[in-house]
């Protein structure tokens, strides 16, 4: 009898350490002051779930935290702690800049809950050119170019030639990125030391998802207007979103990301391959650059 | 080289001028002109605002408007309005021009020193100048959270000298270029300085939406 009441109190008790112990850690993840703990100078953007976990071991190289944290208004995000001077939160957004959770919505609604004065979107993007870039560069946006926005107009077939169109971009402009963070990442190419090259230039973005070698080739003569790269070293999905949370004069973003594909044929197979690293690259880059500010200024 | 010397024989005020401080010359030279005054157009929308706009707006002896130029939001334009003496049309338009000046002004230090340490090193020169009493910053104060800036070297305080000069500039701007009174540009660049936190620190659009709390 009196060892059935001790197996079943041990039970009980354990049960209740158990049920303690769930409390504590929920607590811990849901903060007292969500919005507060949220407060920041610098939120992380990224897409996929392979940018995530290279984000939280990009973090761990580096010793830096990688907490996960729930808040009512803007779901799940991720504190970094403080990196340098720098107060940073990274947030999950859905792949592309359109739909609920987008990066043009999570933008604007996280600029406003957070307080943060800058966005870099991390993660992966397509390089343009196979000979002069490998996969795992990294891209670093000076300017953007929303490619979806264009005019197309109708061009009448002449004599019995069959009707076309015309894409025409004249009225599209370039969109600058946030001058501190770009002097940022260039002090770190100036001064750090990485295993891949950092390419600084124009990125196209926008909606698709890019398998053609010929539509890109395209895409490129119909924006700069000749055969040459015009100074665009990639393209991605997510950017174009963030024009949506600050004025075309006072940018609040950068885009930094790393080549796993150059958006031809082989585009699905090689994504997959290098999706991992480009996405460490960009992360490892990143967070380096911060870090470097803590020193910088302690000198 | 003689080609290229009679290239550039440009008049240097033409050169420097927008289009827009050559139509000012142009109207002070009119017999009806009275004065010349620059309101900022630039409506609130759900979150943020509507692209900034200035309008030079021309006003006859009787004080009737008989021209206006509306153009985006230009600080170098401003700023040569600014020397040229022409007031806003009233105190909000002044605060606000001077608001967006003040973040022009400021994007220097900032792209230096980025960020997190610039919010820290502004922060403290808001807390330490006379403004931080002022009743604009003052309520916006509770909602903005800065980290402290290292203070073992020489970049808080070089920020530091670079934030109060441009500040300065604004005040001086305000005093002897505008000549406004003491305590009217008080209230001018305190309310400057208070529209430039709250857009930086996304403090109305975070209320707005019920997020902020005071600390």
């Amino acid at each position: 009898m009196k060892t059935t009441a001790f197996l079943v109190f041990s039970v009980l008790a354990a049960l209740a350490t158990a049920i303690c112990w769930l409390v504590w850690k929920l607590r811990e993840q849901m903060t007292d002051n969500p919005v507060d703990d949220l407060k920041c100078d610098i939120l992380l953007f990224f897409a996929t779930q392979t940018e995530r976990e290279q984000l939280e071991r990009g973090a761990a190289e580096l010793e830096l935290p990688f907490e996960e944290r729930n808040d009512a208004h803007v779901g799940t995000y991720y504190s970094l702690g403080t990196i340098g001077p720098n107060r940073v939160r990274a947030v999950k957004t859905r792949m592309g800049s359109f739909f609920h959770q987008g990066s043009a919505s999570q933008a604007i609604v996280l600029l406003a809950a957070s307080s943060a004065t800058s966005i870099i979107q991390v993660g992966m993007a397509f390089g343009i050119d196979r000979n002069a870039q490998k996969h795992g560069d990294v891209l670093v946006s000076q300017w953007l170019f929303p490619y979806d926005y264009r005019i197309i107009d109708h061009l009448a077939g002449q004599q019995g030639q069959v009707d076309r169109y015309n894409i025409d971009y004249s009225e599209t402009k370039r969109f600058l990125a946030k001058r501190s963070l770009l002097s940022l990442f260039e002090q770190e190419r100036t001064t750090g030391r990485h295993e891949f090259a950092i390419h600084f230039g124009g990125m196209l973005s926008g909606g698709s998802r890019i398998r053609s070698q010929l539509y890109l080739r395209e895409l490129l003569i119909a924006v700069t207007g000749g055969e040459g790269p015009g100074g665009y070293i990639g393209g991605e999905m997510e950017g174009v979103g963030l024009l949506a949370a600050s004025k075309r004069a006072e940018p609040v973003w950068v885009i930094v990301k790393g080549i796993s594909d150059f958006a031809d044929d082989q585009q699905r197979d090689e994504a997959e391959a290098h999706r991992p690293d480009a996405c460490l690259n960009a992360v490892r880059f990143v967070l380096a650059a911060l870090r470097r500010v803590e020193e910088l200024f302690a000198e | 080289m003689s080609d290229v010397d009679s290239y550039f024989k440009i008049d240097k005020r033409e050169r420097d001028s927008h289009p827009l401080i050559r139509l000012l010359d142009v109207q002070r030279g009119e017999p009806k002109f009275g004065a010349a005054k620059v309101q900022i157009i630039r409506p609130r929308v759900a979150l943020g605002f509507e692209p900034a706009q200035l309008s030079l707006q021309f006003f006859d002896k009787q004080n009737q408007i008989y021209d206006y130029r509306t153009e985006s939001w230009d600080a170098q334009l401003n700023d040569a309005l600014v020397d040229r003496g022409i007031l806003a049309i009233d105190e909000p338009n002044e605060i606000e021009r001077f608001g967006l000046g003040l973040g022009a002004a400021l994007e220097r230090p900032e792209s230096r020193y980025g960020d997190g340490f610039f919010s820290a090193v502004l922060m403290l020169v808001v807390d330490q100048s006379p403004f931080a009493k002022t009743e604009p910053v003052r309520e916006l104060r509770p909602y903005i959270s800065t980290n402290r800036p290292h203070e073992g070297g020489h970049s808080a305080d070089d920020c530091n000298l670079m934030i109060q000069a441009v500040l300065q500039d604004r005040w001086l701007e305000l005093r002897r270029k505008l000549k406004y009174e003491q305590s009217h540009a008080e209230r001018i660049l305190a309310g400057a300085l208070a529209y430039y936190l709250d857009e930086r620190f996304s403090i109305s659009d975070g209320r707005k939406l019920g997020w902020l709390k005071a600390h």
